[in-house]
This record gives C-alpha cells, structure tokens and sequence, in this order.
C-alpha cells in the first residue's frame, strides 16, 4: 500500500515506471478511488498534449538554416588527437631508439677488438658538441618527448659517432645537419687520436 | 513529435559529422529540424524568432558536436541546446522590455521559472494558424497557451522531443520532483480546459 503521490501517478500514466515501482503504485491506485480517477485524467491530459499539431518551418526558412548549419560544419575542424594519444605515439618512437641506442652501445662494448680509443669525445669537446646538438636536434627530431630523452643521455654520457649515426637513423629525418656534427665529431676524434 | 532514431544510427551520423560529412549532417538535419522548430514556435509564440532560434541551435550543435557525450541520447543533447537557446531568448526579452519601461498587457510574468513568460504570444498569435485543422485543435493550442510558462514547458519538451520526465528535468536543471509536480498541474488544467470549452464560448 502507497501513500497517495500525485508525481508517481504522473510517472505511471506515461508509462515510465518499471518493476517493483509500476506494481507498487498500481496497486495502490487499484483501491485508492481518487488516485484511479486522478490517473485517468492524467492519461486524459497526456492524450489531449499529444494532439498537439507540430508547426513546420517556412521553406525559405529551412533552406537558410540548413546554409547556415552546412556553413559551421565546414568550418569544423577536425578533432584535436587526445594529447595522451600523441605522448603514446612520440613515447613509442623514443622506446624504440632508446632501446637500439643501449643496444648498440653494449655490441660496441662486447666486441670492440680494441678498447682504445672508446670513441668517446672529450668533455670539452662535448661542449662544442653540445651547441651543436641543439641544431641537431631541431632538424632531425620533431617529438618533444625523444628530444628530452636524446638530451638526457647526451648529459649523462659523451656521444659517440655510431650513437649519433643511429640516433638520427631512428628519427629518419638525418640530413644536411647531422652529416655536419657527424664531421665534426670526427674531426675531434681524429685531433684526438693524433695527440695521444 | 521527435523519432525515435535508432540509437547506433544516430550515433554513425553523429560520427560522421564530426568528421564533417555534409551528406550525415543532412540526415540529421531532416530528423530533428521539425521537432525542434515546432518546441521553439511553441515556447516563443513566434514564427520568426522561432526561426531564428533553429538556426542558432543548429549552427551551435554543429560547432558543439565533439562535447556530445554518447552516454546521452542524442535527441535529449539536442533539446538542451535549444533550451538553453529560448531561455536566452526569453532574459534577453525580460531585459528589452524592462529597459522600455512599458510592459506590455496581459498576464504578468511570474520570472521564476527556467523560462519566465516565454509563451505568452502565443495566445494572441498562435504559430502557423494555417495548419490549425480544426475548432478542437484551436481550443487546444488555446489551452496549451493559457499554461504557466514552465508548465508549457515541460509539456511541449515531452511531446516534441519525446523526452521522460527524467531527461526533461535535466535539461531544465530542476529536480524530478519538481517536472512532475508541474506536470500534473499542466496535465490536469489541459484536461480540464478542454473538459468544458463550449461553455466558454457560447454568449
């Protein structure tokens, strides 16, 4: 048994009452005399709303809504990719050098017949490197995130020739500016060697 | 009223007009443009602004369509535009007619619901009289006219936009309770109305 609520009698003439609720309210309705009388004036009310004619807009009017709707649609522009979409995309590509990178750096380590000389660049030569590599890194990388893990390395330890090689080769962008630091390391290689 | 578009349908051209097919937008276009003018022309009173108004909704609906969240019906997404767009209207008409100093007769605007006086035009000038059929019909939009403002509202919500009392209470930002509770007001005083309009009318 329900107590008389004239906005669940609402929900239940239009019909959007489900279950337990519906037969609750059914129930009651079913030995209540005013809520039944109220229910069916409700559904009279609901009919009566529903014959409402529905007005049409003049053709002149369509035409110029529809232009003017068309008109912001090819204005769009497309969704922006999800910002975390991107880093996912840009993260893969630094996995991916970072991990050849390593990797060729341990090959390096394993088989070199000779340990001198490491094809280290010196300290202070790293720093000319360094001025360098901002150009470097502007021509042949366009991922922010590659470009900070790249630059972290670099700080942590000289590159050397094969480092530089397959970084640029894993960006796949090497060009006029990567061959100039690749000669120029070299030549510091060689003024190296030849004061040893 | 508004169709009761398949769900995956709907959410294909939603789809496709994000990625700005004219071809989707047209389907879209032919499904919701009558609804929607016919809940604007009810709630203004007014062809032309009504007119104006479903241009607005739509441009905005396009330019908006990338916040549409697809765990909403769409056709509920819609009507909220339009919503939002005739309560707009209706403070930019409260304003216009403050400023001028002379309110204009006839019933005095409540201002406390969503949509303060938005329909009272529509008593002296009901939109499109030509597709009125008949003596029944005129009483009724009569009767509709002569509703409260938010009561019309909720009326006209549901019936062109095919929308529950629950989605309808959302997109006027009031509680459940409260749609319902205008509604049986709305639903009994139509009734009633239409119970006895001879007596009315004869001399």
């Amino acid at each position: 048994m329900s107590a008389c609520d004239p906005r669940e009698l609402v929900l239940l003439a239009a019909a959007e009452l489900d279950g337990a609720a519906r037969r609750r309210i059914e129930a009651h309705v079913a030995e209540c005399p005013r809520c039944a009388a109220e229910l069916q004036a409700l559904r009279q009310g609901l009919a009566l709303a529903a014959r409402l004619p529905a007005p049409e807009p003049s053709p002149e009017a369509i035409d110029r809504v529809r232009r003017a709707a068309l008109g912001a649609l090819a204005r769009r522009r497309p969704a922006r990719r999800p910002r975390i979409a991107i880093l996912r995309r840009y993260a893969l590509t630094a996995a991916a050098a970072l991990v050849a990178l390593v990797g060729w750096s341990l090959v390096q380590q394993w088989f070199a017949p000779d340990p001198v000389p490491p094809g280290h660049v010196a300290v202070a030569d790293g720093r000319e490197l360094t001025h360098n590599w901002d150009r470097w890194q502007n021509a042949v990388t366009d991922s922010a995130v590659l470009t900070e893990e790249l630059g972290t390395l670099q700080q942590s330890d000289p590159w050397t020739l094969a480092e530089i090689r397959l970084a640029g080769s894993a960006s796949q962008k090497a060009g006029d500016e990567l061959q100039e630091i690749i000669e120029h390391v070299e030549l510091i290689e060689h003024d190296a060697a030849d004061g040893s | 009223m508004a169709p009761r578009a398949d769900r995956d349908i709907v959410a294909q051209l939603v789809s496709q007009c994000r990625r700005g097919d004219p071809q989707a937008f047209e389907q879209v276009f032919a499904l919701y443009r009558g609804p929607l003018y016919a809940y604007l022309a009810r709630t203004t009173g007014d062809r032309h602004e009504a007119e104006d108004l479903l241009q607005d909704v739509f441009v905005r609906l396009v330019e908006n369509l990338d916040r549409y969240e697809e765990s909403g019906r769409f056709e509920a997404w819609v009507f909220r535009i339009a919503a939002n767009r005739v309560r707009d209207w209706a403070r930019r008409r409260k304003h216009a007619e403050r400023t001028a100093s002379a309110p204009p007769g006839g019933r005095e605007n409540d201002g406390d619901g969503p949509l303060p006086g938005v329909l009272d035009k529509a008593v002296e000038a009901p939109p499109e009289g030509r597709m009125i059929a008949g003596e029944q019909i005129r009483q009724l939009e009569t009767a509709m006219a002569g509703l409260e403002a938010d009561e019309r509202q909720v009326l006209v919500l549901r019936h062109y936009g095919d929308l529950s009392f629950r989605e309808i209470a959302d997109i006027m930002g009031s509680p459940l309770g409260t749609v319902l509770a205008k509604s049986h007001r709305a639903l009994l005083k139509l009734r009633d109305k239409m119970d006895r309009p001879a007596a009315r009318s004869d001399p």
